[in-house]
């Protein structure tokens, strides 16, 4: 894709979010309130986290000091409501207000508002405006925490600073998505990222588009082998100034989730991705996280997930990830992998016992920057919580709507 | 409702028809509303038995122009078809499943042998998805009954799944003492369509899961939460069994509140209408397979009590409003003796409404249908001081523009109109 096209849909892109703004006008005229469905979700995780480091980091990351160290942990907790509504012509409207709660000298503050988006959709249709999940991973993996597998799971936010990895997993998106056949997801969409050079520049600098086969979760137990695949196509738009350097970083996503027993009592499924960034030529050792996020590199991870589920409820649910990163251009045999292992056991509704044991290994050039290798053991409590309130309409993805005809 | 134009309509389907007022008193729009009474289900001779087939499938219903939710209907229609046979008759019924979900048939009313009752784990197990149970009994006693689904009842019957059951007399006393030529049922019921449609896509999704494990043979009863007895429960509540009830494992928010409120499956401005004549009777058998109460009440008359649960009174009463609870059944004479348009509607009115806005629900009308053109003139009766301020007005400028102003606000001159913002 050359980047005179990026910068005109960019420019296209730019003017339809200031369109977006300009909407919210019409909502001062005044009108009856209409009692929309109110969505209430929350997950807090505590955690008492063990580190053992080896290998002094560059970054200043407190959890990557070289020695033992203890921390009680609450990140990745988060608490969202939404509010949704019928439109005219059979379409629904939705806003969504989420805060996180970082990790610690993340440079984010106490919270962070992970989620500011409002949503229309109907059945073959989703526009998205608003801070919200990017675009830079396609499958969710069964670990503690969204982050705990970051650096091989997630496109790495190429503008950040590497203090934080909300950084890679949230941004100011315009998305729009158009599902054939009940299952395949086309998306495109364009990011304003968070630029730790430029905090309050608020312009375009990602674009990209996906095609994703997802099968229905209501539909769970009388799907087969394949459960989700997609690939993923991604540019950020750099501000690299140098004469003669390519300025758009690209990267491809391919993912695969396979039900290898989709067994109701005894549930077994893998996952796997793999990201290609194809970085920049010119980057071939690295002295900041911006190299560590812009050469090239190959990444992979994948996991294994076993679920138990005792008189249908989820009773117990482990797995097993293993990632590894290559980075072709550098010298010293740089890469680095993680092993990680996951359990959750409930001990009621949406209450859980978590543990999780992570061992991380950077090799060749990636030790200044990240360390030479971490243990780290997590043991603690996690409490998940989504419901809607005053219920109006059924969801998209029902077995009602999916297998009776869907209502408007 | 007399028996050939039971024959004549029964290929009508309810579906989607709207009466508009406009037709009201044409021809057609009576045998159109024909359709919104429940259907004679046809039946074949096995012997001396009458047989007839029912089956059960998810369905889109629209109870009012536009509002359309999942439910569940007997052979497509709700309510499901009117099964109408003589007592004595020997009555068998196949019934067919065509759901992912369980059901029963329970015959309300009828004297039938305690295994036709239709309860699950009392007098049968469930019909289970893509099985047939077969229904034997001779049908007594007389009078006016239904059927509906015994598994999941909360939910099944407000999703659709009754129907009614007529056990006619050939000596009927009724008849005989209110001698009449039409008669109508009206089935009364009352829907949370958000509980209908939360707790079917549960169910649907539950019994994915159940039948993929009955498939491979490892379903067992704690999964169904069924036991054989209670120190059997007990047992398992021992070895780490929880009740649903203890637990919000998958209890909804709360009980159902209903929101949509029918008169055989329609809400107004689509439900059915009562068309009399001057100085003839008509008979309306009245049934509540809903969970609330109604107390029906019928403007400009008295009408009189005839039959309780069925069973003939052997001395009628009159009265003018009538408290339907839930399971009941009475057979009501209305004499045509007051002409006119007669709202017949529930005197609770928060069921005379569609999703809470009045008006709505079970709002219905009696209609002689031999009205003088001249009485529906808005003009001609109006007690309404705008319209006698315009008559008395001098200047026909004046008054065509006053017209023309009441024109744009309460469209033609005649009654009755739909008023759907109160």
């Amino acid at each position: 894709m050359s980047h005179q096209f990026l910068i005109k849909i960019q420019r296209v892109i730019s003017i339809l979010l200031f369109l977006s703004g300009q909407v919210s006008v019409f909502a001062q005229l005044g009108e009856d309130n209409l009692m929309p469905e109110i969505e209430i979700g929350f997950k807090t995780i505590a955690t008492g986290n063990f580190y053992s480091n080896k290998g002094a980091a560059s970054i200043d990351l407190p959890v990557l000091n070289e020695g033992e160290q203890v921390i009680s942990d609450f990140s990745d907790s988060y608490f969202l409501i939404g509010a949704r509504q019928k439109l005219y012509g059979g379409w629904r409207g939705q806003m969504v207000l989420g805060i996180s709660f970082p990790d610690a000298n993340s440079g984010l503050g106490q919270v962070f508002y992970n989620q500011v988006f409002l949503q229309v959709e109907n059945q073959k249709n989703i526009f998205k405006v608003g801070r919200s999940t990017s675009q830079t991973t396609l499958l969710e993996f069964p670990t503690l925490r969204d982050d705990d597998a970051l650096q091989y799971n997630y496109v790495l936010n190429p503008f950040s600073n590497g203090l934080n990895t909300e950084d890679n997993q949230y941004a100011n998106v315009l998305e729009y998505t158009r599902i054939f056949g009940q299952r395949w997801y086309a998306t495109a969409h364009g990011e304003n990222y968070q630029d730790f050079e430029n905090p309050n520049d608020f312009s375009l600098n990602g674009i990209g588009g996906s095609l994703v086969y997802r099968m229905p979760a209501a539909q769970i137990w009388n799907r087969g082998f394949l459960q989700e695949a997609g690939v993923s196509y991604n540019n950020y738009l750099t501000d690299r100034q140098e004469d003669n350097v390519d300025e758009v970083l690209t990267n491809i996503i391919g993912s695969v989730a396979l039900n290898l027993k989709p067994d109701p009592v005894h549930f077994i499924d893998f996952k796997a991705q793999a990201i290609q960034n194809f970085g920049f030529d010119d980057i071939q050792e690295i002295v900041s996280y911006g190299d560590y996020t812009r050469t090239k590199s190959t990444g992979i991870y994948g996991s294994l997930r076993y679920v138990y589920r005792k008189l249908e409820r989820p009773a117990l649910m482990t797995s097993l990830g293993f990632g590894f990163k290559d980075f072709s251009n550098l010298g010293n045999n740089t890469n680095q992998w993680m092993g990680i292992a996951s359990f959750f056991y409930r001990i009621g509704n949406n209450f859980d016992l978590v543990a999780q044991y992570r061992y991380s290994q950077n090799n060749g050039d990636l030790i200044p920057l990240l360390g030479e290798n971490q243990h780290r053991f997590q043991v603690g409590l996690a409490y998940i919580f989504n419901k809607v309130f005053n219920s109006q309409f059924d969801d998209r993805n029902s077995i009602l709507n999916l297998e009776h005809g869907y209502l408007k | 409702m007399k028996r050939r134009d039971f024959i004549v309509t029964g290929a009508a389907s309810a579906a989607g028809l709207t009466l508009f007022p406009g037709d009201l008193f044409a021809k057609k729009t009576k045998q159109l509303n024909l359709a919104n009474f429940p259907q004679p289900l046809p039946y074949a001779m096995d012997g001396d038995w009458k047989e007839f087939e029912l089956y059960v499938d998810i369905a889109t219903h629209e109870p009012a122009p536009g509002m359309k939710y999942h439910t569940l209907a007997f052979n497509g229609t709700i309510p499901g078809p009117e099964i109408r046979v003589n007592v004595g008759d020997k009555v068998r019924v196949r019934f067919k499943n065509k759901t992912e979900l369980n059901h029963t048939i329970h015959w309300h009313g009828l004297h039938v042998p305690w295994r036709m009752d239709g309860v699950p784990m009392v007098t049968q197990l469930p019909v289970m998805p893509d099985n047939e149970f077969v229904y034997e009994f001779v049908a007594e006693p007389q009078g006016t009954h239904f059927y509906h689904c015994h598994w999941g009842t909360l939910l099944h019957m407000q999703a659709g799944m009754f129907g009614t059951f007529i056990i006619e007399n050939p000596d009927d006393p009724i008849k005989k003492q209110f001698p009449y030529e039409w008669e109508y049922t009206l089935v009364y019921s009352a829907h949370d369509v958000n509980f209908i449609r939360n707790e079917m896509n549960g169910m649907l999704e539950r019994m994915k899961e159940r039948r993929y494990l009955m498939q491979n043979g490892r379903f067992d009863p704690q999964r169904w939460s069924v036991f054989d007895n209670k120190q059997q429960l007990e047992d398992a509540m021992r070895n780490g069994y929880i009740p649903p009830y203890l637990t919000n494992r998958r209890a909804p928010d709360e009980l159902p509140q209903p929101q949509w409120f029918t008169v055989n499956g329609k809400s107004y401005p689509s439900t059915p209408y009562l068309f009399i004549k001057e100085n003839e009777n008509i008979r309306v058998r009245l049934i509540n397979a809903g969970t609330e109460n109604h107390h029906l009440h019928l403007h400009g008359h008295d009408f009189w009590m005839v039959a309780d649960d069925g069973l003939p009174i052997e001395h009628p009463w009159q009265r003018n409003t009538v408290p339907l609870s839930p399971g009941k059944t009475y057979d009501i004479i209305i004499e045509g003796k007051n002409r006119g348009i007669w709202t017949f509607h529930d005197h609770d009115t928060r069921r005379v409404t569609n999703n809470g806005l009045y008006p709505g629900g079970n709002l219905l009308a009696l209609v002689y249908e031999d009205l003088p053109e001249d009485e529906k003139l808005i003009m001609k009766y109006s007690g309404n001081t705008m319209f006698k301020k315009m008559d008395g007005m001098e200047g026909m400028a004046m008054k065509e523009e006053k017209m023309d102003m009441k024109k744009m606000m309460f469209g033609g001159e005649k009654l009755p109109k739909i008023a759907l913002d109160e």
